[in-house]
């Protein structure tokens, strides 16, 4: 009798000590779980995290930026999918851009087959589709007159508002072309430049122990069963002392 | 485009239906345009001013990603091409807009890795004729897709978009 009884205190002990041990991880579980089932609510779709520590414990490496535009006062780099006008974030997941001008105030920057308007304060005027462009793929934006040329294929295209386009002479156009990163911004960039991480997808992979690599997948394995062994011994426990009181 | 032949098309449309990864076209924004409003199809701007972009705000859950909307023109038609992001990245959607109704909803490019059940004719003809309420809702209930939920809501909040933009094109 004295030894059940010493057995069942043993257990309430280790149940308690267990327990609070595994209740910070049950609680990262739970709210990374509850997280994840009410991503949209949360808003959590389409955030990304730029950290760069944490972007090199996912293994991505920065890509330096191989070039920068200069329109005006306006610098735009890229990498990493990354637009960067005048050191701000402007844009993401985007094609590598062919060229930048500022024409009437509107910074116009196109990739091969889209065009982007930006205010100078860095705000998208409009993402303006291929299917708005006179031609396409571009290889080159320039300026002349004020007005926006675009080049694709041996043709070239000008506007004065983005929206209608006529065929253009080549000759006189300002073309927009890549120049060397001055060493000064080198580093600025390249912290900036940082790959993102999908905000789902870092708590979906905390949840799972992703995060923390194979090993990570197999503490949360065992956190599972310390959870099942938990579950058990409480139950156990419960229904022990239960007894004892009836009898 | 404008003041160009047909022809003109021929390359934008070859670019924009090269699928990059992770990218399904399927069907060219141009394409959807000549589709529903034939060739005679008028581009216009729509400027978004500020009580404009507080309504948008409120229809989409955030703040318009652009300052104007380009959208086609012709006769009571009119013709939109909008994105939305439905998990990680945007989904590209053509709708047409007639007398406040919805006529048609397309999903043009699909960028997600699942979802993408969204395109399917069955569950798009569930936009046909709806219109914006009030309070800023379609009159009428689109079934979702299991699996696909973050799309259907996507599909949903550009349809209102749609018709909220319609109306403030006709506004005087």
């Amino acid at each position: 009798m004295r030894g059940k009884h010493y057995a069942l205190r043993l257990l309430r002990r280790w149940h308690a000590r267990f327990g609070v041990f595994a209740i910070v991880f049950f609680l990262l579980l739970a709210v990374s779980g509850i997280a994840l089932n009410h991503a949209s609510e949360l808003r959590l779709e389409g955030r990304k995290v730029h950290v760069a520590w944490l972007a090199r414990w996912y293994g991505l490496k920065t890509d330096p930026p191989s070039g920068i535009y200069r329109a005006g006062d306006h610098i735009l780099a890229w990498g990493n999918g990354m637009w960067l006008l005048d050191m701000k974030i402007i844009a993401e997941n985007m094609p590598p851009p062919v060229g930048m001008i500022e024409a009437s105030g509107v910074v116009y920057i196109a990739t091969v087959d889209t065009l982007f308007a930006y205010t100078s304060d860095h705000r998208l005027i409009e993402k303006i589709p291929a299917s708005a462009l006179p031609a396409v793929p571009i290889s080159a934006i320039g300026i002349k007159d004020k007005r926006v040329e675009l080049r694709a294929g041996a043709e070239v295209f000008a506007s004065a508002d983005s929206l209608s386009w006529k065929r253009a002479p080549a000759d006189k156009v300002a073309w927009s072309t890549a120049q060397p990163i001055p060493p000064s911004l080198q580093h600025n960039l390249a912290a900036l430049l940082v790959p993102e991480i999908p905000l789902s997808k870092l708590i979906s992979d905390i949840h799972s122990g992703r995060v923390f690599g194979k090993y990570g997948t197999l503490v949360v394995d065992a956190l599972g069963l310390l959870l099942i062994i938990l579950g058990l011994s409480g139950a156990w426990v419960f229904l022990r002392s239960r007894h004892r009181h009836q009898v | 485009m404008r003041d160009l032949p047909s022809w003109a098309l021929i390359p934008s449309v070859l670019v924009a239906a090269h699928a990059v990864a992770g990218e399904q076209v399927y069907l060219a924004p141009e394409a959807f345009i000549l589709q529903a409003l034939g060739g005679h199809a008028q581009p216009r701007i729509l400027w978004l001013t500020k009580p404009m972009q507080a309504e948008l705000a409120a229809t989409l859950g955030h703040a318009p990603s652009q300052l104007r909307q380009r959208y086609w023109v012709a006769g009571e038609k009119t013709a939109w091409i909008l994105e939305e992001i439905g998990k990680e990245e945007p989904i590209t959607a053509g709708f047409v807009v007639a007398g406040d109704r919805i006529e048609q909803a397309r999903v043009l490019v699909y960028r997600e890795s699942r979802g993408m059940e969204i395109r399917y004719p069955a569950f798009l003809r569930q936009y046909a004729g709806a219109e914006l309420t009030a309070d800023r809702r379609l009159n009428k209930e689109i079934d979702g897709i299991a699996g696909a939920t973050l799309s259907v809501n996507a599909m949903v909040r550009m349809a209102r978009e749609a018709l909220y933009l319609d109306r403030m094109s006709r506004a005087p």
